[in-house]
């Protein structure tokens, strides 16, 4: 393709902006039929769509493969690393419609991005997507700084039945360092909380979900004590891997430890469903957890069912997790970070290698309270 | 009585489970170590229902008091001539008994002491159903409710008829024998979802259906209500038996004491239901008046021994 012709593609892609036009991951246009080619090892039971300008997103998150300030036009780039192609909407929401005639759609998800039509976007966006599909669950992926009670509620009357928030960041100072002003961006600790809390008390218990990232330079602390703090307000914690999306400012960050990222996994869920109380995970210095004193047998039950290192995502209307993002925070071929499906013995083999539990476990007799 | 005739044999089943004592002149051979009622939480719930405020998980073996896994209490029990459990327990903030935890313990007893086991599971979620499924359990009961008002109101539960009705669907569709339970009454003595309640329960096939009565449990904010008239009750047992002709309908252990008790149990007789739990004094002869035979089990409602 020549200069001249690949600008004006740039150009018509550019004025493909939603609510007309909506960038798919290419999971979901398989999924739709949109693209040829099959998804290896899981289905994906959620249909992801993102809202697309021209200047992509204007917030500036140093992790995000849509800052402003990345290089690279918009349209070229990736979000948590896989492309998303641009279709129209209606074609998309009449696909949708389809899908669901034939054997029913896990999940629709619409998401925002930060710009002044987003809200609007998101409204119109949704309501398309009900029309074509009157009984798919869909969640709203919104961003907080935009939104107030009452897009909440005009949200709730498209059709969305949870919110998804992204608040990425375990802790106030990370997220002011990767999304708010210390890295010139419009995004507000406090600001996102009020959203939160207003989501949860009008969408209800565990229909509301805040998105964290392990891997922002964050504490294990950070971590376990929001997971605490989201269960006892009934507001679910979705877990991401950090994986740097090159071009953007944490482009050349490590990603953490496999080891972290399991011993992670496994207390979200001995909290979650478990009990697993606040005093039984002790921290070093650095807030790294150094013991978990919980009955050694239930640790390796826990293990070995699988399900604590699957990917977090919304529910489909049977309560089980649609949302798997295969290849969201790691690349074919690379171990798991998440498992879309649930892992297999073999992969339980590798879990527990990497995880090297018996570091942080606590002795025999310590039983749970 | 005519449906009952029609589908069911004459005998009618008296179920006197572990939960409490039970003697009347006509049941004087309950053994309540064959039929036992296990609390996971002892009696921490984190609902606190205004019908219950843990009060009836007192009458019931504590598992958190004791050092024991769930499966070492079991087997003791089992030296002593236990047959069965009931799993029971508080609730955490969703409505769900934690089972979870304890799934291994009770793949253990259901496979090595071979017990028959009912499950409490409250408002269970998929992956806590799917562990059930692989257990192979009588039953799982779950408190039907067909009130959104009610279930915040009396279960302080932020939760919604639907979610009942997802935990028969997901019970159902991993293939766990239902057993629902409806409460009369539970709305404070009024019967508003009662109803809709039996309704969502006949769209799935049942084990069988339970009803009980509001029991106002002194020291429980309903001490003082009262419960559903003798003519609501017994217009909604037959109701229930039309909208179910051919499932066993159980009249299940909770119901309120007293003269009424009598009462109640005739017209769960004479409305063709198939069972009493711990019948009052005079129901058996009652019962057999009407042609049918009694039979006797120390057992939760519709245990067949296997």
């Amino acid at each position: 393709m020549n200069l001249q012709t690949d600008f004006e593609v740039k150009q018509k892609e550019a004025s493909r902006i939603s609510p007309e036009y909506v960038r798919i991951s290419i999971a979901a246009a398989i999924e739709l039929r949109l693209k040829p080619g099959r998804i290896s090892g899981c289905s994906c039971n959620c249909i992801n769509l993102l809202q697309n300008y021209p200047q992509g997103c204007y917030a500036n998150c140093t992790y995000c493969g849509l800052a402003r300030e990345r290089p690279g036009t918009a349209e070229d780039n990736s979000f948590i690393r896989v492309a998303w192609p641009l279709y129209p909407t209606d074609l998309v929401a009449e696909k949708i419609g389809e899908l669901e005639n034939d054997k029913s759609v896990g999940r629709v998800c619409v998401a925002q991005v930060q710009d002044h039509r987003a809200n609007r976007d998101l409204i119109d966006i949704t309501s398309r997507v009900r029309r074509h599909a009157p009984e798919v669950p869909i969640s709203a992926l919104v961003t907080a700084t935009l939104l107030n009670e009452d897009w909440l509620q005009r949200i709730q009357d498209a059709g969305a039945d949870i919110i998804g928030i992204g608040l990425d960041a375990a802790s106030e100072e990370v997220f002011y360092q990767t999304r708010g002003k210390g890295t010139k961006g419009p995004h507000d600790w406090m600001k996102h909380w009020e959203i939160v809390r207003k989501a949860r008390e009008m969408f209800g218990p565990m229909k509301v979900n805040c998105h964290l990232i392990v891997g922002l330079g964050e504490t294990d602390r950070d971590l376990v004590e929001m997971f605490h703090m989201l269960k006892s307000e009934q507001v679910a914690a979705y877990l991401f891997s950090f994986n740097p999306e090159p071009g953007t400012k944490m482009g050349n960050t490590p990603r953490v430890p496999i080891a972290r990222t399991r011993r992670i996994q496994l207390v979200k869920k001995l909290i979650e469903d478990y009990e697993l109380p606040e005093f039984a995970i002790q921290f070093d210095e650095s807030g790294a957890i150094s013991m978990i004193d919980a009955p050694r047998e239930l640790l390796e039950r826990v293990t070995n069912s699988g399900v604590a290192f699957m990917t977090d995502g919304c529910p489909d209307r049977r309560g089980e997790m649609a949302c798997n993002r295969p290849y969201g925070s790691y690349r074919p071929g690379e171990e798991f970070r998440d498992y879309p499906f649930l892992p297999r013995t073999e992969d339980l083999e590798v879990i527990r290698d990497e995880m090297k539990l018996p570091e942080v476990a606590g002795s025999e007799e310590i039983t749970l309270a | 009585m005519e449906i009952r005739r029609q589908h069911f044999p004459d005998t009618i089943r008296f179920h006197n489970p572990g939960l409490r004592r039970h003697r009347t002149s006509e049941i004087t051979c309950q053994q309540t170590e064959e039929f036992v009622s296990i609390s996971l939480t002892g009696t921490h719930c984190a609902l606190n229902c205004k019908h219950c405020g843990t009060h009836v998980l007192r009458g019931m073996n504590d598992l958190s008091r004791t050092k024991e896994s769930l499966f070492e209490l079991c087997s003791k029990l089992a030296e002593k001539g236990t047959r069965g459990i009931l799993i029971s327990g508080g609730c955490d903030r969703q409505g769900r008994v934690p089972i979870l935890a304890h799934l291994p313990d009770l793949m253990k007893i259901r496979k090595v002491l071979g017990m028959t086991i009912r499950i409490h599971p409250g408002l269970p979620d998929e992956e806590t159903t799917k562990g059930l499924a692989e257990l192979d359990i009588d039953g799982a009961m779950v408190d039907i409710i067909g009130s959104d008002r009610t279930i915040r109101d009396v279960y302080h539960l932020e939760a919604k008829t639907g979610d009942y009705d997802a935990v028969l669907e997901r019970l159902s569709r991993h293939g766990i024998p239902l057993v629902p339970h409806i409460i009369l009454g539970l709305h404070f003595g009024k019967m508003i979802g009662e109803w809709k309640a039996l309704q969502m329960t006949t769209k799935y096939p049942l084990k069988l259906l339970v009803l009980v009565i509001l029991m106002p449990l002194s020291g429980t904010e309903m001490e003082n209500v009262t419960p559903p008239s003798l003519n609501e009750i017994g217009s909604f047992f037959e109701t229930a038996r039309k909208a179910l002709p051919q499932t066993e309908i159980m009249l299940g252990c909770a119901r309120p004491l007293g003269s009424i008790k009598k009462e109640v149990d005739r017209l769960a007789i004479d409305t063709g239901l198939n069972g009493i739990a711990y019948p009052a004094e005079g129901t058996l002869s009652y019962a057999r008046q009407l042609g049918l035979e009694p039979e006797i089990i120390n057992a939760c409602c519709g245990i067949n021994w296997d």
